[in-house]
């Protein structure tokens, strides 16, 4: 048991923070805001050259900590909000065509995912939020060559971006994913306008068709590797997550010792002092959690998908929770555009919905159903006997 | 990042399960849980063959017969001890004045109580608490006059854990009253069968007790201080991140409790209400992040760090959520929840009720829950007053 960052896992840390510190400062995410690709693209070509892209879908069975190092990533990208898809499309879409796909297809998208030169759109909610795997109007009819889709995908960001969009579809045999071109005949876009400037759309797909291979998970299958795709994307969302909660807070805890009320630091008010005290000790739990998450996932652990349902529920509120400090620490300013709080108040909302909000996530742990896992105590009786972890 | 115990650490832990689960041992648990009183549940039958194995003494420096363990070595067993509702407070208490007397005590101290204490022979409490000297410990008003080779204390101390059983007391007194506050204290460890001690029983939630010790005229030998005079306020320091440390542990409580909570609720088909699953999932996770912070702190004191912050944040994150925890569950148990051990209809043994009478103890006891967040807003985040 040692809960902190080996040598390597604090050098990638320093690595990753430097270029964030170097590449993204708050002029960029503004700009990337107001709808200038450009610096998306710029920065996504200086990942893909760092070799960044690429983690998590190597193949390498000797790189044990992948989802560790990704989460590494993820956390200092959400420290200065970098505006990349890298976890939907890395992390949910690139893992989805690794676990799902067959030679050559899979070789060839992973190369090019890895080169930065595609972006895959995962494209799975139908209503106003996300709800696994379920399809309510979007289904794939078996062709002569393969399936044609119809439906509408709801809130699919980076659309108008991507190379590809992973859409579930209801098939003869049950919920499965599609890696659908994005210039597909019967694909069209309606640009929506959200708060966060996240580039969202709504996706209409009437008689789109998709070669047989390009299914997830071959003829009868789709929903292993979507689960498994999605459960990733959780954890890296989450660390995303924890370091957009640590940035927020470094921020609070920065002004309440410069700022002045009363002849007194207003830090050195317990009001003020205590909830940041809360928050800087959930913020720890929070990611303690995630890299839990992590490395489970990377050992293939049985419990890996509670873990990621758990990371996302508590990494979620925390965010909520930590901006909305954040901002009221910061008084009248907190409410202005001039202050940095506003970025991460305005577009945590989306990240704290996105793969479920925490209640979607915590009724996963345990459901009317007994849950969508295997109860806790099978599941750590399990985990003990495979690893004598703890209990 | 490692999230597994290693090797040596599963043994460990399967021997000290094996120890909890052994028959005559869970007898005489039930037998104690029976007498009520679960806070101060002690059986010396079972502290003598806990000593039999080392384990009153596992981390104490190994020349004061420990047996040096680290602090991964000791939250497994505090944990394992826990979840098993082992009576754990006799084995934080000796592990920490073990340690307290084998490294400030006389020499004389070291041979009169080591060799016993380890052998399970000996119980301790702490006194420091004092009616108007609670947080604010600095403040505690108990005298200890020099007068040749002894020291004369008078004074009162209450709300001792274990005080009525206990053989000797961690004394936090007051040696020279001119001094600013923290610097004129000492301790010493008091025999409480010294003439002029007299202790009495204060009743608590959940059929327990602590105690008031009144001191009148106690004499007590210069050998029996610990550290130099008036140095006290070190060693103190000291000593209360040792026993924050150890009460995080104690969430494991918090853990069986839920997994018996879960077992039940399955059984009687309470899982099929979503408010239940909802409240269920928060506790699973909330219990799991206080966990985390409790290794968190036992990775960085294993390095050799003085975590101070990570200790006040296990602590004020594990008794938060014990404290909620112990409402919620009777929310979701209902009326039977609310019924004693013994109880026509009693749940879980009646471990509902006293998990959620406990509640307020937890974020009072070991410093309370502002005293965390204050260390954590200074400690960790510099959040001094200035300007
Ligand atoms: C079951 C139990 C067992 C105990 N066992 C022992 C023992 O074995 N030995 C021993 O010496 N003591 C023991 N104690 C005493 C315990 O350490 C004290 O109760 C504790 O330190 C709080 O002191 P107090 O009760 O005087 O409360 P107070 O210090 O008066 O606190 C009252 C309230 O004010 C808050 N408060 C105090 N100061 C501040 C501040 N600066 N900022 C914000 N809020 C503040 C507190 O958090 C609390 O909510 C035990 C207590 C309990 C309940």
């Amino acid at each position: 048991m040692d809960l902190s960052f080996n040598e390597e896992q604090s050098l990638l840390r320093d690595t990753f923070r430097e270029f964030m510190g170097k590449e993204c400062p708050r002029e960029v995410v503004e700009r990337a805001e107001s709808g200038d690709l450009s610096v998306t693209s710029e920065l996504w070509r200086k990942m893909a050259s760092l070799g960044w892209l690429g983690l998590g879908l190597s193949g390498d069975e000797e790189s044990t900590d992948e989802m560790v190092s990704i989460c590494i990533l993820c956390e200092e990208m959400g420290r200065v909000l970098l505006p990349v898809p890298y976890v939907p499309s890395v992390v949910l879409g690139g893992r989805a065509v690794f676990e799902g796909l067959a030679e050559p297809v899979r070789s060839r998208i992973l190369q090019s995912l890895e080169a930065g030169e595609c972006i895959i759109a995962p494209a799975l909610m139908e209503r106003n939020r996300f709800d696994g795997l379920r399809c309510r109007t979007c289904s794939a009819s078996r062709t002569e060559g393969g399936y044609t889709i119809d439906g509408l995908k709801r809130f699919v960001e980076w659309a108008d971006t991507a190379d590809y969009l992973l859409v579930s579809a209801l098939t003869a045999e049950g919920p499965s994913a599609f890696l659908v071109h994005a210039k597909s005949p019967g694909l069209v876009l309606n640009p929506l306008d959200a708060i966060g400037g996240e580039r969202l759309f709504d996706v209409n797909l009437s008689e789109v068709s998709v070669d047989a291979e390009c299914r997830l998970g071959g003829p009868n299958g789709g929903k292993g590797p979507l689960n498994s795709a999605i459960d990733r994307a959780k954890v890296a969302l989450s660390a995303q997550m924890v370091g957009g909660a640590s940035a927020v807070l470094e921020k609070a805890v920065a002004y309440a010792r410069e700022r002045v009320q009363f002849g007194k630091t207003i830090g050195s008010f317990q009001g003020i002092a205590f909830p940041l005290a809360d928050c800087a000790t959930e913020v720890t739990g929070a990611r303690l959690l995630t890299y839990k998450a992590a490395w489970l996932t990377d050992r293939g652990s049985a419990s890996a998908p509670r873990f990621a349902a758990m990371a996302k529920a508590y990494a979620s509120d925390l965010y909520r929770k930590a901006t909305d400090l954040s901002a009221h620490v910061h008084g009248g300013l907190g409410f202005m555009m001039e202050c940095d709080i506003q970025l991460y108040y305005r577009k945590s909302k989306a990240a704290e919905l996105a793969y479920g909000d925490g209640k979607y996530n915590r009724s996963l742990l345990f459901g009317p159903n007994g849950g969508s896992f295997a109860s806790p105590g099978e599941d750590r009786a399990n985990d003990l006997a495979k690893s004598g972890a703890k209990v | 990042m490692d999230f597994e115990l290693d090797e040596r650490q599963k043994e460990l832990r399967r021997e000290f399960e094996e120890f909890c689960l052994d028959e005559d041992n869970r007898r005489i648990l039930a037998e104690l849980a029976d007498e009520g009183d679960y806070y101060n549940a002690h059986s010396w039958e079972l502290f003598k063959k806990m000593a039999e194995r080392g384990w009153i003494s596992l981390n104490w420096p190994v020349e004061y017969g420990g047996r040096g363990y680290t602090p991964e070595e000791m939250t497994v067993f505090h944990e394992t001890m826990a979840y098993h509702r082992m009576p754990i407070i006799a084995l934080i208490l000796s592990s920490l004045v073990g340690n307290v007397v084998a490294y400030f005590g006389s020499d004389a101290l070291k041979a009169e109580i080591l060799p016993r204490a380890s052998a399970g022979e000996l119980l301790f409490c702490l006194l420091y608490t004092e009616p108007d000297a609670g947080s604010d410990l600095a403040a505690l008003t108990t005298r200890a006059e020099e007068d040749g080779d002894y020291y004369v204390v008078n004074g009162t101390k209450i709300y001792t854990s274990l005080g009525h059983l206990a053989n000797y007391g961690l004394l936090a007194a007051r040696t020279n009253p001119e001094a600013p506050k923290r610097q004129g204290i000492s301790l010493f460890l008091l025999p409480l069968d010294s003439e002029g001690v007299t202790v009495s029983p204060i009743y608590t939630m959940g059929d327990g007790r602590v105690n008031e010790e009144v001191f009148t005229d106690v004499r007590v030998h210069r050998d029996y201080m610990i550290g130099e005079k008036d140095s006290g306020w070190f060693v103190l320091t000291m000593a209360l991140g040792l026993e924050r440390g150890s009460i995080a542990g104690v969430a494991a409580q918090g853990r069986a409790f839920l997994d018996g909570l879960i077992d039940l609720l399955r059984e009687t088909g309470m899982t099929s209400d979503p408010v239940v699953c909802q409240s269920l999932a928060e506790m699973e996770t909330v219990l799991e992040v206080s966990d985390l912070l409790n290794w968190n702190l036992t990775t960085l004191l294993g390095k050799g760090d003085v975590p101070i912050t990570e200790a006040a944040m296990a602590k004020l994150y594990s008794s938060e959520s014990m404290r909620r925890m112990g409402s919620e569950a009777l929310n979701m148990l209902g009326f039977a929840g609310l019924l004693r051990r013994g109880s026509p209809g009693a749940l879980l043994e009646g471990l509902s009720e006293y998990q959620y009478q406990m509640a307020p103890m937890i974020s009072i006891g070991a410093g309370s829950t502002e005293i965390m967040q204050g260390i954590i807003a200074r400690t960790g985040l510099g959040l001094a007053a200035k300007g």
